[in-house]
């Protein structure tokens, strides 16, 4: 502890306020990162840095904790999807979904198919608008914020799409469990989505120009954060991080929900597990994303209700479905969501519990990760890893 | 489930039904075989069910870690009738794409397990939110205490089905509330 | 662990020559062609945008309609909605706290008789005082009165500009075109306040607004 640069008054008054100003040594320091800083958006991480270097990671979440969970053991199931969905916020379709599926499950609706129809397009709409909000983070992580500009801007395109089907612009609150809540609400939306999908496909290639392709990127991304195949599945990483690992695990070909067996497209698979990968990864799952919703265009929707019919829906505050439980999981552009709904036969839940993807690679894998990274590198690992907080808070 | 449904259970696994003869059902024979001890049984396709008791839980999980590759969650259930706390550890087959459900049931008074991250290492994880939301301890897991929550809530175990949500509500923030159910008798949140 | 039974034909993997790209120091200067385009950029106060219809908005409520089964008050999620007590009508009306609503338009959905409903408006900014903040708080009005206004100004405002509190329960909604609305609120809840019934004499334990 010699040398202390700290005069003692500053350290008193860090101390009065909770506040921690640790100079471990001359070199040896504390670190805190985040929660306001905007790679780690809502958690934040301690680190022990040594120099530039990190010696040790701990994260520190619990900042976006708003008891969910036990929220929605108070609430009829219908309501829920109005909690539910706030778990994950870019993408906030994938949390209605596996609730949805897996009350369905319980209940043991056949879901409509024009119902099916509709999900599936939103989950896929879900992911293209989640991919852009990626860009505009990872571009803004890395220092190149013009990307990040277009990349709004297209997903505000995706925003105002939702706004005509659900009538909600970020939180839709639209699929229900038995179906979704409106129609589509005609052709003309059917030609806006092909229109808009076309036209974010023409952008594929500035992106590609202006940010894949870019030095910059290679140069920030290749060699850092590197985990290979049997670390990432011992510590249960899912999604694009796996897939980057040399894993070709995709829910939607494993475990196919809705309407993915009947769609043709490809799952990108590299083996360095650097962050790299991952960013190439995602660039080409974000072109397949866009072909899925071109093929489930040329599918068109089928005829038919858009909601099941059955009697016990008249009072739906009271809606109460049998004894049971269900897992249902879904595949979001951060890895494997899945939802636990335990069902003791009265009109709430008894439990639900959800499974974030960040659950796994925000907290142990990244503390793993970040030893021996430089301080310049937290973002772009917390960004090649897509770490979303509220999945691990809840 | 309450206490009848899983009496019928039981009955069915004294008769020992045939497994189907699918991938799901070869892959729970193989695992039985090995173990003994544990129930299992096909739920549907994809999905398969083994009721493991606490005593040889590790074991079971160590041996069935060769078959499924990724633990994705550790869901604890509050059956506060029966008074246990129901453990289901949530498995992923990458290599046979087969979900599977291992169901284990402690006491809630004094709730103890030996944890899995010698087999799993994001066990630790799922473990600190089990502990910390129930109260279950998870011994040989050292980072144990407050993650998530705050010092005051984490001694609560607020997801436990006795917790007093809205008196701890009351008790931090004070009378100032308006909303009452719809009987207009009792507070809500 | 057997790591090599990882590797399935069943999921079809792309080439790693397909998803691999080569970086390049000359491309991202093409970005430069966006500064000759048009923004895409909303210059607010002289561009408009329209919500799309059927936009979840305010509440509006039909009260000859309204049967009073508050079964908006039992799916609401956030516990916004109370049954509110009205003089001159038989059965309660909801009262819609937009300091909880999360319009997720619910009790839209299961109102039985369609007397619920929302209108696109979405507009609604206040100042911090007492008198202002009552606008958060209202018994929602005719869906013909919400579009007429709608018709009139086109900005998709709240359409009421003041809710005005007198003394014993009056409430008074001065709307933007300025009409007014006053009724008088007996008291909240599932059951009739003691004012609702028709003895006269037990006056005094109702009509307790809420603060």
């Amino acid at each position: 502890m010699a040398d202390l640069e700290v005069p003692n008054e500053l350290r008193r008054e860090a101390k009065e306020h909770d506040m921690y100003l640790h100079p471990i040594d001359r070199d040896t320091y504390e670190l805190f990162f985040g929660p306001q800083h905007m790679a780690t958006e809502n958690f934040s991480i301690i680190l022990k840095m040594d120099g530039n270097r990190i010696e040790k990671a701990i994260v520190n979440p619990g900042f976006l904790h708003r008891g969910f969970e036990k929220l929605a053991e108070g609430r009829p199931y219908f309501t829920n999807i109005a909690l539910l969905l706030r778990i994950c916020v870019p993408e906030s379709d994938v949390p209605e979904n596996i609730y949805s599926m897996a009350v369905d499950e319980i209940v043991g609706w056949e879901v409509p198919e024009r119902a099916i129809w509709i999900r599936t397009t939103v989950l896929e709409m879900a992911r293209v608008s989640a991919w852009m909000f990626w860009i505009m983070g990872f571009g803004n992580e890395i220092g190149l914020y013009t990307p990040g500009q277009w990349a709004a801007a297209y997903r505000e395109r995706f925003m105002r799409l939702y706004e005509e089907l659900t009538g909600g612009r970020v939180y839709h609150i639209y699929t229900v469990p038995g179906g979704v809540r409106r129609d589509i609400p005609g052709d003309r939306w059917l030609r806006q989505l092909r229109d808009t999908v076309e036209y974010v496909k023409g952008k594929m290639k500035d992106f590609d120009e202006i940010l894949f392709d870019n030095y910059i990127t290679f140069e920030r991304t290749e060699g850092v954060g590197v985990m290979d195949k049997r670390f990432a599945l011992k510590h249960a990483v899912t999604g694009p991080n796996l897939r980057a690992t040399g894993v070709p695990y995709d829910v939607r070909k494993d475990d196919p929900y809705y309407l993915y067996d009947q769609l043709d497209f490809e799952v990108p698979v590299l083996k360095e597990g650097d962050s790299l990968a991952r960013v190439l990864i995602r660039r080409y799952e974000l072109e397949q994303d866009l072909y899925i919703l071109e093929q489930l265009l040329d599918m068109g929707p089928p005829s038919g209700p858009y909601m099941v019919q059955d009697a016990r829906l008249k009072a739906l505050p009271r809606f109460k479905p049998p004894k049971g439980d269900a897992y249902a999981h879904v595949e979001s552009t951060k890895g494997d969501f899945g939802a636990y709904v335990v069902s003791d036969g009265s009109h709430k839940p008894y439990r639900v519990h959800v499974r974030g993807p960040s659950q796994s690679h925000g907290v142990t894998v990244l503390e793993e990760l970040l030893k021996g990274a430089r301080l310049a590198d937290v973002p772009v690992i917390l960004k090649t890893l897509d770490n979303c907080p509220p999945d691990i808070d809840r | 489930m309450d206490m009848n449904e899983k009496n019928v259970e039981e009955k069915v696994e004294e008769s020992r039904p045939e497994l189907p003869d699918t991938r799901e059902g070869r892959l729970v024979k193989a695992l039985i075989e090995k173990a003994p001890y544990a129930e299992g049984s096909v739920r549907r396709e994809r999905r398969v069910e083994f009721r493991v008791s606490v005593e040889r839980i590790h074991e079971f999980l160590e041996l069935a870690s060769e078959t499924f590759e990724m633990l994705m969650q550790i869901s604890v259930v509050d059956w506060i009738k029966e008074g246990e706390f129901e453990l289901v550890y949530q498995l992923w087959s990458v290599s046979e794409s087969v979900h599977a459900f291992v169901r284990t049931r402690i006491p809630r008074e004094n709730a103890k397990l030996p944890t899995v991250m010698d087999v799993w290492p994001v066990a630790e994880t799922y473990e600190r939110e089990a502990h910390e939301f129930f109260g279950i301890i998870f011994e040989g897991n050292p980072r144990l205490g407050p993650f998530i929550l705050e010092e005051r809530e984490y001694k609560k175990h607020p997801l436990r089905k006795d917790f007093n949500m809205l008196g701890h509500v009351k008790a931090i923030y004070g009378e100032d509330f308006d909303r009452y159910d719809e009987s207009k008798t009792n507070y809500v949140i | 662990m057997k790591m090599e039974s990882v590797e399935k034909p069943r999921v079809r993997v792309v080439g790693e020559e397909k998803v691999r790209i080569k970086k390049s120091f000359i491309k991202p200067w093409m970005g430069v062609k966006y500064l000759f385009r048009k923004p895409v950029t909303i210059k607010i106060p002289f561009e408009k945008i329209e919500p799309a219809p059927k936009y979840r908005g305010f509440h509006t409520l039909n009260w000859k309609t309204c049967v009073g089964c508050n079964f908006c008050g039992q799916i609401c999620p956030a516990r916004a909605i109370e049954m509110t007590w009205m003089e001159g009508e038989k059965r309660p009306h909801p009262k819609i706290d937009y300091g909880r609503c999360t319009f997720c338009q619910f009790c839209v959905d299961v109102c039985p008789t369609g007397a619920l409903g929302f209108s696109e408006n979405f507009y609604l900014t206040t100042g911090g005082l007492e008198e202002d903040l009552e606008l958060y708080d209202w018994v929602p009005i005719h869906p013909d009165k919400v579009r007429e206004l709608n018709e009139k100004f086109g900005d998709y405002r709240f359409p009421v500009e003041r809710i005005e509190k007198k003394g014993d329960g009056v409430y008074v909604y001065h709307l933007r075109d300025g009409s007014r609305i006053e009724f008088k609120i007996l008291g909240y809840g599932l059951r009739p306040p003691a004012a609702a019934k028709p003895k006269p004499a037990a006056k005094s334990s109702g009509g307790a607004p809420k603060e």
